[in-house]
């Protein structure tokens, strides 16, 4: 295990070293063809054992899939899902696509730069953050408060996009794991503000699972023993950081790769289930780096989160990256 | 960073650093003339297909049968062997690109992560054109600012075969190069970033980058040694200044090139370099200043 990385953020907005980040609005684009584990499965050539234990042992029934429009496209849905962006577009500074497959277009095709001209941001800096496969929405909204506390204007902002075009079959499929999806979201990130509130993240990078785990049984095995203690390793030192603890958690806000895999991780660290917000993993699939803000839509719409309740948010991107982060809401 | 988004041009008056400003240590820039053996992997062809053949783009048959495209990951291991030869630690390693890997899919940087001395925290930042680079210096800042943070190195990497047809046009890289940027607290040419401006045009970009020259000499400072990216390599700067050019061939690491290539000149000659790059497909313009470091040359 390598040594962590772990970037604090002082709640309070204090000291030579304080930095906040805060999370200031939360659209999802569901699209709008739902297919069923079994259909995808017959597209990738599965065989019906592996689409059972799909749906029986790992919990997935559908996915939500765009099949007309580009990347473009979608990330412009979700940013039309962002009422909060109207009439603020002068105040955004930096769009970054949170992108879990590194090479997404086909150069010099640009979607992060193509939607600037479509949502008024024509000002505004554009890049791709990536390498951190589906953990790289933790890494895009750590890069926006950066760079927004390097600002001059505390009220500027950064538009921090995820979802992608499940393209190719690495982007459909992770062996014996998840079924990718194309739901994709929208995130507006300030430097101030007291809702959402970045307090801890914390990054575990692991090159030794680099490959690929379609063709690398070896590979494939030794990251699936590794995974759970290496996500909780992850979870509990970003707890730790932000002073809370399982007992203290309000919320998990988990990746929506399936359900077994957080099923072993509540019961070995003891967290209830029934705080953490599994109930996209059937329905909207694993949507890349998006899950984070889907299933944190779902926790503000549902009314799951109360002022001040600390939530963690965590995720795992092949490569391998662990990853976590502890907000206030 | 606040300058580098600013709309109103960079006439700014020359000044010290900030406060915590990077210091360049270490630069290296490595070409590559043989190609990868993972250029032969079937599965380029297949992903390559995938992604390209929706927007159009025909694939490079010649190119994806001659197998001579590059790995990123193979490139920044040699920039590292190349940079941290005494197994310095980094504690931030930033890959930047704009044309892609022959690896499309592989998280390059954190493999290069397990590579580097120290296991630094790495990314990926892409999709900026020659702006890219700039963005991963204003993150640097921000990094070595913070705890825990005190080495970074920034990778900036393309490669030639692109495995499908861009429209004409495009610009495409002549050879494989990685460039290594090392920047720690101390100890080298101090960074500051001027800003420039989005979307200009060519005429836009080299008179912002007329006024910046103009603004780095008043109160008799003297002129910098100008170093000028790929996109600005048919302008003729201000008489008297001295111009350094990237290669044209090299379009988003050639600026790079040329600051390792002269890297000690900065150091020691007393006047600050000024970097001009400007993306003529995005129409981004980014200017740097890399102020000689009199307390500790290099």
């Amino acid at each position: 295990m390598g040594p962590f990385r772990e970037i604090l953020c002082d709640a309070r907005g204090v000291g030579i070293l304080a930095r906040v980040t805060a999370l200031k609005a939360v659209a999802v684009h569901l699209p709008p063809v739902a297919e069923p584990i079994e259909t995808v499965g017959d597209r990738l050539g599965l065989t019906a054992r592996q689409q059972t234990l799909l749906r029986r042992f790992h919990g997935l029934d559908q996915v939500l899939l765009a099949p007309d429009g580009d990347l473009t496209d979608l990330l412009a849905a979700a940013a039309a899902a962002l009422p909060e962006l109207r009439g603020r577009e002068h105040l955004v500074r930096y769009v970054l696509h949170a992108r879990g497959m590194p090479v997404g277009a086909p150069y010099p095709v640009n979607p992060v730069h193509e939607l600037l001209g479509r949502l008024g941001l024509e000002h505004a800096r554009a890049f791709t953050v990536t390498h951190h496969a589906c953990a790289t929405s933790l890494l895009a909204v750590d890069v926006a408060g950066r760079l927004l506390a390097a600002d001059p204007d505390p009220q500027a902002l950064a538009l921090v996009l995820a979802g992608e075009k499940t393209f190719t079959r690495d982007a459909q499929l992770v062996p014996e794991t998840a079924v990718f999806a194309e739901a994709a979201a929208a995130c507006l990130v300030g430097a101030h503000g007291e809702r959402d509130r970045v307090l801890s993240y914390v990054a575990d990078l692991r090159g030794e699972f680099d490959g690929r785990l379609a063709e690398d049984r070896d590979l494939l095995d030794r990251y699936q023993r590794a995974y759970p203690q290496a996500l909780i390793a992850v979870m509990e030192a970003a707890l730790e950081r932000a002073g809370e603890s399982w007992q203290s958690l309000a919320l998990l806000l988990p990746h929506n790769v399936n359900q077994i895999s957080w099923r072993r991780v509540c019961k070995a660290v003891g967290y209830p289930l029934d705080k953490v917000v599994l109930e996209n993993v059937p329905t909207v699939g694993h949507s890349f780096a998006a899950d984070f803000f889907v299933n944190h839509h779902t926790a503000i719409t549902r009314g799951l989160l109360n002022p001040r309740d600390r939530y963690l948010v965590a995720a795992a991107g092949l490569g391998a990256t662990f990853a976590a982060m502890v907000l206030q809401h | 960073m606040r300058t580098v988004t600013a709309a109103a041009g960079p006439a700014t008056a020359p000044a010290g650093p900030p406060p915590g400003a990077p210091r360049l240590t270490g630069a290296v820039s490595l070409s590559f003339a043989a190609g990868s053996v993972t250029a032969r992997d079937p599965d380029l062809r297949v992903y390559a297909r995938d992604l390209a053949l929706p927007y159009g783009l025909p694939l490079a048959e010649d190119r994806l049968a001659a197998g001579t495209g590059q790995s990123y990951a193979e490139m920044g291991e040699a920039v590292i062997d190349a940079l941290l030869p005494a197994g310095q630690p980094a504690d931030l390693l930033v890959e930047v690109f704009a044309s892609p890997d022959v690896q499309p899919g592989r998280a390059a940087s954190v493999h290069l992560s397990s590579y580097c001395p120290g296991r630094p925290f790495a990314f990926a930042l892409a999709e900026q054109g020659t702006a890219g680079a700039f963005s991963a210096l204003a993150l640097t800042a921000s990094y070595l600012h913070g705890d825990g943070f005190e080495r970074a190195l920034v990778l900036v990497l393309e490669q030639a075969a692109l495995p499908w047809q861009p429209p004409d046009g495009t610009p495409v890289p002549d050879r494989h190069t990685a460039v290594g940027l090392l920047w720690e607290r101390s100890g080298g040419p101090a960074l500051t970033l001027l800003g420039g401006g989005p979307r200009l045009s060519p005429d836009r970009a080299r008179a912002r980058v007329t006024a910046a020259l103009a603004a780095e000499t008043q109160g008799g400072s003297p002129l910098p040694l100008l170093l000028l990216g790929p996109g600005l390599a048919d302008w003729e700067p201000p008489p008297g200044t001295e111009a350094l050019r990237a290669r044209a061939g090299s379009p988003y690491t050639g600026l790079w090139t040329l600051l390792a290539e002269h890297r000690h000149r900065i150091g020691g000659e007393g006047r600050p370099a000024l970097l001009a790059e400007y993306d003529p497909l995005l129409g981004h313009l980014d200017l740097a200043r890399l102020a000689p470091d009199r307390s500790s040359r290099t």
